[in-house]
């Protein structure tokens, strides 16, 4: 509740308020004599020294509130500021990123491609002198694809 | 007196009317680098041939090179955002 009458209400008044308060507030002060005359506010004279001056300084501390308030929006839209061009230069720099893989994976695939047409190619050749390899090389190999240390057992935490 | 008092509390407050801090979003990462890596592919029952182990660590080795392009990604990627980000301050 307090924090909607803050700042609909307190954070709502302009600034200029706070200085036109303390001025009208020091010449109440000043003028104790004269109003304390009028027949209309003599009975409430008592007040007007207090009152005047707890206003005065309030309205005072009120001015300085809403320029140090002033100084954090002004510091919180420059940090915005940097915080959105920031923002921007991180999706920029992601999506260059994302299409730089895409073209290297797509560059890594088309090298791939390359190579397994030369061996379709080299078939006949390559099988010429091994047509078959050994049951143990196959078995080595395969172990080695799957990061399987033993023959017996695969390696602690390995997949199979 | 009390009226006073609650007065003044009240515009107190009025100059405690923080702001919330620019909290900003955190960055994304490419799709492509938050994708599982792929197992190697062993050879198959009926491949025994040269050419087909060759043509195997073909297949390997590219999901090598792929897997190298996606970790390079992530280094550019961090150092990338490091960069935007410690130059805020």
């Amino acid at each position: 509740m307090l924090d909607i009458i803050i700042k609909y209400a307190v954070g709502g008044f302009p600034i200029w308020m706070w200085p036109a308060c303390a001025g009208g507030s020091a010449v109440i002060y000043f003028l104790f004599h004269v109003l304390s005359s009028l027949p209309q506010i003599r009975p409430y004279a008592f007040l007007i020294k207090p009152v005047s001056a707890i206003v005065f300084m309030i309205s005072i501390f009120m001015y300085g509130g809403a320029g140090v308030d002033a100084i954090y929006k002004a510091a919180f839209k420059e940090q915005q500021q940097q915080l959105e061009l920031a923002q921007q230069a991180s999706t920029d720099a992601t999506k260059q990123l994302t299409d730089a893989l895409a073209a290297n994976e797509h560059l890594v695939k088309g090298r791939n491609y390359g190579v397994s047409q030369i061996i379709i190619k080299d078939t006949t050749k390559i099988n010429a002198d091994c047509n078959r390899i050994n049951n143990d090389a196959w078995e080595d190999y395969n172990r080695a694809v799957k990061n399987t240390g033993s023959k017996q057992l695969p390696a602690a935490g390995a997949k199979q | 007196m009390k009226q006073l008092i609650v007065i003044f509390v009240f515009l107190l407050t009025a100059c405690a009317n923080n702001k919330p801090p620019a909290i900003p979003n955190w960055p994304t990462v490419p799709a492509d680098l938050q994708q599982p890596a792929a197992d190697l592919t062993p050879l198959g029952a009926n491949q025994h041939n040269l050419s087909d182990l060759i043509s195997n660590s073909n297949d390997n080795y590219t999901q090598y090179y792929i897997l190298k392009e996606k970790y390079e990604g992530w280094q550019n990627w961090y150092n990338g955002q490091q960069k935007i980000w410690q130059g805020l301050k």
